[in-house]
C-alpha cells in the first residue's frame, strides 16, 4: 500500500529542485562581466514584454540598457523609445536599374546599427547573371575588381518589412511584433532564441546572435533606439528596422543614405505626394515572393 | 508514491552499475551544455543558413516516439486481457520519458533558456493561436501530464487491488491521450510543413508521413525494448504482443514506402522548388556529399527494414529477424526524420545559397546526455513497473 505522500515533504522537495534549476539557469545565463550589478541582472531578467511595460517601466530599462553598455564596452549611448509618428507607414522602393552592386549599403546599414563581427549583414546583395531571376544561380560573395561586371544584375534584399508577416505569426512568445508605423520590430530582452522566425522568413532576413556580439567600442553608434540599434545580446534575433532610431526622427535609413546611385527610395506610403507613391503609381514595380502573400512594403522596379 | 520510489532504486549490483553508467555518460553532456551557455550557440554547426539542426532533428524523432507509445499501449488495454497490461505501462513509461527528451533538445537549442517563462499564460506572453510552436508545447505538456497520470493511477490501482483497472474506467482518458498524441506529432509535421518559405517541408504528406514513421519507429523501439527487457530482467512477454507489434511495424512501414515513393516521384519528375533540396543529393550540388550519403542510406534502411519486417511475419515472428527488422527501422527513420530532414528542409536558402551543416562534438555529448538521462528516468520506472507486477503476482 502507498502511504499518503506527506505534503511538508513534498513541497520542500518540488522547491529545492525548483530552486536548484532556476539557480543553475540563472547562473549560466547570467553575463560574466565582475562589474555586472546583480540588481540590473535580475530587473533584466523579471524585465515584462515591451508593448506591456509602462512608461516608467520603459525608461528604467532605457537606463539600465545605458548603464550596461558603459559598464561592459565602455561606451557612453544614448537609448531612446522615440514612438512611431501619426499617419505614416513606412515602404522602400528599390530601382534595380540603377544598382550596381556596389555594396555600400551593407556596410553602412551594418555601422548604423551596431552589428557584431561575428554576424553576417541584414542586407544581402546576390549577384545575378542578366536574364535570369533565378536565385539558385545567383552568387552572394560575389568580389570582382570593378562593379558592375558586364553580365550581371543585383539584387539587395533585406527585411521586406510585411505587412502580414511569417515571422511575427512564427514566434511563440510574441517577442517580434507590427509596430503602427509597419516596421516589424523585435524586443531583444523578450527573445527566447528559438528561431522559429528565421525559418519562418522566406528572406532570410533575420540574423541571430551565436556568440557574445563584438563590436569595437571606436565605431559604436551612440543614438540608439530601444527596438532598433542599441547593444543586443548572445542568443537572440535581430533584423533590419528601416533604421527606426534614425526615419522616426524624420531622417533617412543609412542603406539609402549611403547608394552611391541613388537606387533606393525610402518614404512614407500615406503620403500622396512623396516620391516612393510617384514610384508606385508610374513604374511596373514588383515585389520579392509576393505569392506567398506575406504583402512586402518593399518594391523592385527598373527604368526600362 | 514513497514506495513506488523505494522499487524504483532498489536492484541488484548490475542494476546499480548499469544506472552510474548511465549517469557517467550524462557528465561530458552536462558539461557540454555549460560550456554551449557561457560561449553561445556558435559551439554547434548551426548559422544563419542551416539554423535547426542535430538538437531539433532529435526532437523531432522522439515526439514520433513518444505518439507512438500510446498507439501501441490502446489494444494492450482495450481489447486483450490481462496478460498484456505490463507491456502497457512500459508503453506509457516510454511515452513519458521521449516526451522528457523531446522537451530537454527543445531546452538546449535556444539561445535563452532563462526566458522560457515568457512562453508560459499568465506570467509570459504565449503567442496563441498563432504560432504552431506554441501549439507544439501545449500539446507536448498536456501529453506528458496525461500520460504521467494514467501510468501512476494504474500502477496504484495494481498496487491497492492486485488486479489491473477494468478497461471501461481507463478509456475515456485513453481515448484523450490517443488523440493527444496523434496531436503531438502532426503539430510536429505542422511546425515545418507550414512554411511556405521552406519549399522541402511545404507538402501536405509531411504529417501523414510523420505519423507512418513514428508507428514504425515506435513499434521497432518497442520491440527492441521488450528483448532486452526479456534478457535483463526476465520480463515475460505473450507472444500475440509480438505479433501485433510486427504487424503494424511491416504495415505502416508499407505505407511509409508508397509515401516515400510518390515523394521521389514529385521530386525528380520535374524540377521545382520542392525538389532542389532531393535533387541536390544526387546531383552533388552545394556541398551535401555526406547529407548526400547519409538520406540515401536512410532511404535505403527503410526499403531493407520493409522486407525483412515483411519477411519475419511471413517466418512467423522469430525473434532474430525481427529484432533485425526493428533495428533497420529504428536506424532508418532516426536517420531521416531525426536528422536529414530537417536540415534539408533549410537547404538551400530562401535566397537560394547553399550552405553545410556539420554537428560539432558539444552537440553529440549533450545529445547524450539527454538520451542517457532518458533512458535513467526509463530504466526506474520500467524498474518500478516490474516490481509491482513481481508484488502482485
Amino acid at each position: 500500500m502507498t502511504q499518503p505522500l506527506n505534503r511538508r515533504t513534498f513541497l520542500c522537495g518540488a522547491t529545492a529542485t525548483v530552486a536548484t534549476v532556476a539557480g543553475a539557469g540563472v547562473l549560466a545565463s547570467m553575463d560574466s562581466s565582475l562589474t555586472e550589478t546583480l540588481g540590473d541582472t535580475l530587473e533584466g531578467l523579471l524585465q515584462k514584454q515591451y508593448q506591456r511595460m509602462t512608461p516608467e517601466e520603459i525608461q528604467e530599462a532605457l537606463a539600465r540598457i545605458e548603464r550596461r553598455a558603459r559598464r561592459r564596452q565602455g561606451v557612453t549611448i544614448r537609448c531612446v523609445n522615440t514612438p512611431p509618428r501619426n499617419q505614416v507607414t513606412f515602404g522602400f522602393a528599390l530601382n534595380l536599374s540603377r544598382c550596381i552592386g556596389a555594396r555600400r549599403c551593407v556596410e553602412a546599414c551594418f555601422r548604423e546599427n551596431n552589428c557584431s563581427e561575428h554576424n553576417q549583414p541584414y542586407i544581402r546583395v546576390i549577384s545575378l547573371p542578366k536574364g535570369s531571376w533565378d536565385l539558385t544561380r545567383g552568387d552572394h560573395g560575389f568580389n570582382p575588381a570593378t562593379v558592375p561586371e558586364p553580365d550581371r544584375w543585383y539584387l539587395p534584399v533585406q527585411c521586406q518589412q510585411c505587412e502580414d508577416p511569417a515571422c511575427v505569426q512564427a514566434c511563440p512568445v510574441g517577442a517580434t511584433w507590427q509596430e503602427p508605423d509597419g516596421v516589424v520590430v523585435i524586443d531583444y530582452d523578450w527573445c527566447i532564441g528559438c528561431r522559429y522566425c528565421q525559418t519562418a522568413c522566406p528572406y532570410w532576413a533575420r540574423r541571430f546572435n551565436w556568440r557574445e556580439p563584438l563590436v569595437p567600442a571606436a565605431r559604436m553608434v551612440s543614438e540608439t533606439h530601444y527596438l532598433g540599434n542599441r547593444p543586443r545580446m548572445r542568443g537572440v534575433m535581430e533584423k533590419c528596422t528601416f533604421c527606426l532610431q534614425r526615419t522616426r526622427q524624420g531622417r533617412q535609413p543609412a542603406c539609402q543614405e549611403a547608394c552611391p546611385t541613388g537606387a533606393r527610395i525610402f518614404g512614407n506610403l500615406l503620403d500622396p505626394e512623396g516620391e516612393l507613391r510617384y514610384v508606385l503609381e508610374h513604374k511596373t514595380v514588383y515585389r520579392l515572393k509576393e505569392e506567398l502573400h506575406t504583402e512586402p512594403k518593399f518594391w523592385y522596379f527598373t527604368d526600362v | 508514491m514513497r514506495v513506488l520510489l523505494g522499487m524504483g532504486w532498489s536492484g541488484g549490483w548490475r542494476y546499480r552499475i548499469w544506472l552510474l553508467f548511465l549517469a557517467m555518460l550524462a557528465i561530458p553532456g552536462v558539461s557540454g551544455w555549460v560550456e554551449q551557455q557561457t560561449e553561445g550557440l556558435s559551439v554547434t554547426g548551426m548559422s544563419d543558413a542551416v539554423s535547426w539542426g542535430w538538437y531539433i532533428g532529435q526532437f523531432v524523432f522522439f515526439v514520433g516516439i513518444a505518439a507512438s507509445a500510446i498507439i501501441l499501449v490502446v489494444p494492450a488495454l482495450v481489447w486483450a486481457g490481462q496478460e498484456w497490461r505490463t507491456v502497457a505501462l512500459i508503453g506509457e513509461a516510454m511515452a513519458v520519458c521521449a516526451v522528457c527528451a523531446s522537451l530537454l533538445f527543445i531546452l538546449v537549442d535556444v539561445g535563452r533558456p532563462e526566458r522560457f517563462w515568457h512562453g508560459l499564460p499568465f506570467v509570459g506572453t504565449p503567442h496563441f493561436p498563432s504560432s504552431i510552436l506554441s501549439w507544439d508545447l501545449l500539446v507536448l505538456l498536456v501529453y506528458l501530464f496525461l500520460n504521467a497520470g494514467l501510468g501512476y493511477w494504474h500502477l496504484r490501482h495494481r498496487l491497492q487491488t492486485r488486479i489491473h483497472p477494468e478497461s471501461h474506467r481507463l478509456l475515456p482518458w485513453i481515448l484523450v491521450a490517443v488523440l493527444a498524441g496523434i496531436g503531438i506529432h502532426v503539430v510536429t509535421a505542422f511546425l515545418l510543413a507550414g512554411n511556405p518559405s521552406r519549399p522541402f517541408w511545404n507538402t501536405a504528406l509531411l504529417a501523414p508521413r510523420f505519423i507512418v514513421t513514428a508507428l514504425a519507429a515506435g513499434s521497432g523501439w518497442m520491440i527492441l525494448t521488450l528483448v532486452i527487457l526479456r534478457h535483463v530482467a526476465g520480463l515475460v512477454v505473450a507472444d500475440p504482443v509480438w505479433t501485433l507489434l510486427a504487424r503494424v511495424m511491416a504495415s505502416v512501414l508499407l505505407i511509409n514506402l508508397i509515401f516515400l515513393a510518390s515523394e521521389f516521384f514529385v521530386a525528380f519528375h520535374r524540377p521545382s522548388g520542392h525538389s532542389l533540396f532531393m535533387q541536390s543529393l544526387w546531383s552533388g550540388q552545394g556541398d551535401t556529399p555526406f547529407h548526400g550519403l547519409w538520406m540515401k542510406g536512410a532511404w535505403a534502411l527503410q526499403v531493407c527494414a520493409t522486407v525483412g519486417s515483411l519477411w519475419a511475419l511471413w517466418r512467423g515472428v522469430t525473434h532474430g529477424w525481427l529484432v533485425c527488422a526493428a533495428l533497420l527501422t529504428v536506424a532508418g527513420i532516426w536517420m531521416e526524420k531525426g536528422v536529414g530532414l530537417i536540415v534539408g528542409g533549410f537547404l538551400p536558402t530562401p535566397l537560394g545559397e547553399w550552405a553545410s551543416y556539420h554537428p560539432t562534438w558539444i552537440e553529440y555529448r549533450v545529445t547524450l546526455a539527454i538520451m542517457a538521462m532518458v533512458l535513467f528516468l526509463f530504466s526506474l520506472l520500467v524498474r518500478i513497473i516490474l516490481a509491482v507486477e513481481a508484488r502482485t503476482r
